[in-house]
């Protein structure tokens, strides 16, 4: 191996047997195109990147039937950096390679005017288990027509381990009906952290 | 007909109460790939799961 610095007045260039790896100016370094930095274990600090992440909606109206925890149809996918994310099983599956912390994060907007909606839950599953929840329970009291839930969390995950979203909405026999509504505020999406 | 209303046909003393996720003891679940929703979990302490033959 041979290590060669290559200084201009303006910027050093080191290289390795002839091939660049990084230049160092006034501004700072920068990596020649897929050199990185890793650590110990080999994992990539520089350059920085929040990947896997991917991003997907409702592609359209769904009713959910009363009293059933019914998977959430994210259809509509747009962003997928690892081709992670299976709209045909509205499901993301950790890539090879890729486990780590991950921001999961998800959105339900339940629309149409029933009267008695008394609790609203959603679900993120992961490996067809409960991983979190969050719900809104209004008692007896009911709700007629929006509402919605909203859910953030941090899940350490290997490869191979999926999540999906679903929806329960529980109320009267006219529970029935309530959809999850408005592409844009149903949503599904997720990244790595670096760490 | 539902699944949830076939199961109350068979067991009318059973509410919505019972299939809460958060406090019931049955569970149903849908995962929306066109089989239709099926009993993930059932915890009641005296009544028997009911069969396909009777949800059928």
């Amino acid at each position: 191996m041979t290590i060669t610095l290559k200084p201009t007045a303006s910027e050093t260039t080191i290289q390795n047997n002839g091939s660049d790896i990084f230049t160092v100016d006034s501004t700072g370094i920068a990596m020649a195109s897929g050199k990185t930095i890793q650590n110990a274990s080999g994992d990539v600090l520089l350059p920085v990147s929040n990947t896997p992440a991917f991003s997907a909606q409702l592609g359209s109206a769904q009713t959910l039937t009363n009293v059933t925890v019914t998977k959430a149809l994210f259809n509509n996918e747009l962003f997928d950096t690892d081709n992670a994310f299976d709209t045909s099983t509205n499901r993301f599956t950790v890539p090879s390679g890729k486990g780590g912390i991950y921001s999961i994060s998800a959105h339900l907007r339940l629309a149409t005017g029933v009267s008695n909606l008394n609790l609203a839950v959603m679900y993120l599953y992961k490996n067809n288990a409960i991983a979190k929840y969050g719900y809104n329970n209004h008692d007896a009291n009911g709700r007629g027509a929006a509402d919605s839930i909203a859910l953030t969390t941090l899940l350490d995950l290997n490869a191979g381990d999926y999540l999906e979203i679903f929806a329960y909405i529980g109320g009267g026999s006219s529970g029935s009906g309530h959809q999850l509504n408005t592409a844009g505020h149903t949503i599904f999406c997720g990244h790595r952290l670096i760490t | 007909m539902s699944l949830y209303e076939k199961i109350i046909a068979l067991y009318p003393e059973l509410t919505t109460e019972d299939f809460c996720p958060l406090e019931g003891t049955i569970v149903l679940q849908d995962d929306s790939d066109g089989k239709g929703a099926f009993i993930r979990e059932w915890n009641h302490p005296t009544l028997a799961k009911p069969t396909d033959e009777e949800l059928a």
